[in-house]
């Protein structure tokens, strides 16, 4: 399903962030990307979700070659995608809802069916309460819980999540991990980039690390 | 449907955040509206003076005076001449004629009694059916190399002046135009720079969700729009509070000269609206995708 052959990535100034790092991932798969700080995870994420191009190599996403797409084809190859950031992300200015709600209305969904699958998905994360609170009003877990359904409401077949239990206690953490597990049992492809080993242990997922930028698997 | 809902929502929010700074808006709207509406009133009172060149230029004749020792003869074939030169109205106007004419001026009567002799020249009075300056100009430079011809008078050269400095003027209110239109552009660029900066985290989140370029543009063309849309219609309403009120004013001081400036027809009145929108977008435009470019680059 995901397919990165010989990739690099070197940013403006010259920092090498990635360098020729080749890997599969099978459809319905659950991957933990590894590394300490700097390792190139984030690079590798943003690489393979079609947010940043690679200065050389290849990443095909079901046969497709990101880099024979045109900028406008882009934003189409993304809507398979499902984000989850660390940092959320979240837009403060409007509501749970309408935070939820911003994927299917790029999409084109009709006004019914976008309230249909906003409530399914925040029932889904336990926010279904607090769809019409601003996301200020959330505790940090329940902020990545929103970031969590936004992530899953246009029911992607990816889901990208980059250090999602970065600022949160293990309680909340183990929720967040226990959820990716479930969407992956119904079949969505996970990648989770992290630097916790405890959010790794005991899942048996696929693990592979990356170092200075290079693969160590 | 969907289609409409994904537009109006993008439509109601720009709305909204154009009127969550009333002040600011409103202010930007009164400059846009201040700035088209003083070319646009210069266009009209220009266009005013034009009709009064024209009417002088419709009243332009040619007068022809023949030498004083001008035969009855030389009269013959100088009104044979004109008339195969001349499409028009041709007068004569006979010495003796001119005389009596001066003579019942009260203020040459005296003069006239003690002449010994007729100073006065035959005459010849013509008036063009089409009003063509250049081509009575030509006229005029042939018939003064005739050797029976003294004198020939342009009376409305000075009336060709004045359309050449309104056709002057015209061109310069519309290279004013020209630039309140670049400062127009330069301003709304600015503007939707500044929304975008506000709507940085937005911008983002749509597009790692997958939004098109289409999509990011949308609300910032329609704040332009509704922008460029109240900026025109505050300099309509300017021009027309000023023909209400200013007009008043002016006309009686531009009356004497000939100068009647006319009510602005529904286009003159709808120009500086489509200008005002069309500018606006088209900033709106330049400055999302100048943004779009660099966050995809």
């Amino acid at each position: 399903m995901i397919e990165t052959e010989q990739i690099s990535k070197r940013y403006p100034g010259g920092h090498q962030a990635l360098k020729n790092v080749s890997l599969s991932i099978q459809e319905g798969e659950m991957v933990f990307l590894t590394g300490h700080s700097g390792a190139g995870k984030s690079t590798l994420m943003k690489l393979i979700g079609g947010i940043e191009r690679a200065t050389s190599g290849s990443i095909a996403i079901n046969g497709t070659k990101i880099s024979n797409l045109t900028r406008s084809a882009l934003p189409y190859l993304r809507r398979n995608f499902g984000f989850v950031f660390q940092d959320n992300k979240l837009l403060l200015d409007r509501s749970v809802f309408h935070n939820v709600a911003l994927p299917l209305l790029i999409s084109g969904f009709s006004k019914t069916e976008i309230t249909t699958r906003v409530r399914a998905a925040l029932d889904k994360v336990g926010l279904l309460e607090k769809e019409g609170l601003s996301p200020v009003t959330l505790s940090g877990g329940e902020q990545q819980r929103l970031c969590i359904a936004r992530a899953i409401v246009n029911k992607p077949a990816i889901l990208l999540a980059d250090e999602p239990t970065g600022n949160l206690d293990p309680g909340y953490a183990a929720d967040i991990v226990a959820m990716f597990r479930a969407f992956n049992r119904v079949g969505v492809t996970v990648v989770i980039a992290t630097h916790d080993p405890a959010m790794i242990q005991g899942l048996g997922a696929r693990i592979i690390s990356l170092k200075q930028g290079e693969l160590q698997e | 449907m969907n289609w409409f809902y994904i537009r109006f929502s993008a439509f109601s929010d720009s709305i909204s955040r154009f009127f969550r700074q009333p002040i600011t808006s409103l202010l930007h709207i009164l400059g846009m509206g201040i700035a088209l509406s003083i070319p646009m009133g210069c266009y009209m009172l220009l266009d005013g003076a034009d009709q009064f060149s024209r009417k002088l230029n419709n009243s332009t004749q040619l007068n022809v005076f023949l030498t004083t020792e001008a035969s009855d003869e030389t009269v013959k074939t100088a009104q044979t001449q004109l008339e195969e030169l001349f499409d028009g109205d041709i007068k004569f106007i006979d010495r003796d004629q001119g005389l009596s004419e001066l003579s019942k001026n009260p203020e040459f009567s005296e003069l006239v009694a003690n002449l010994d002799t007729n100073p006065i020249p035959h005459l010849f009075v013509l008036t063009p059916n089409q009003n063509d300056p250049q081509r009575l100009l030509s006229i005029a430079q042939i018939i003064e190399n005739w050797t029976f011809v003294e004198e020939v008078r342009f009376d409305a050269d000075w009336a060709g002046k004045l359309e050449s400095f309104v056709k002057l003027s015209k061109i310069l209110v519309m290279l004013v135009v020209l630039l309140i239109g670049l400062g127009f552009v330069a301003s709304i660029f600015t503007t939707i720079q500044l929304q975008i900066t506000i709507r940085k985290d937005e911008i983002e989140v749509a597009r790692l969700v997958g939004a098109t370029g289409r999509f990011i543009r949308r609300p910032f063309l329609y704040y332009g729009f509704i922008q460029g849309l109240l900026g025109g219609l505050c300099a309509v309403f300017i021009i027309f509070l000023g023909m209400k009120y200013g007009l008043k004013s002016v006309q009686p001081m531009l009356e004497p000269l000939g100068i009647f400036i006319r009510k602005p027809s529904l286009l003159t009145l709808a120009a500086p609206l489509i200008l005002s929108v069309s500018l606006s977008l088209l900033g709106a435009w330049l400055s999302s995708n100048n943004h779009l470019r660099k966050i995809d680059s």
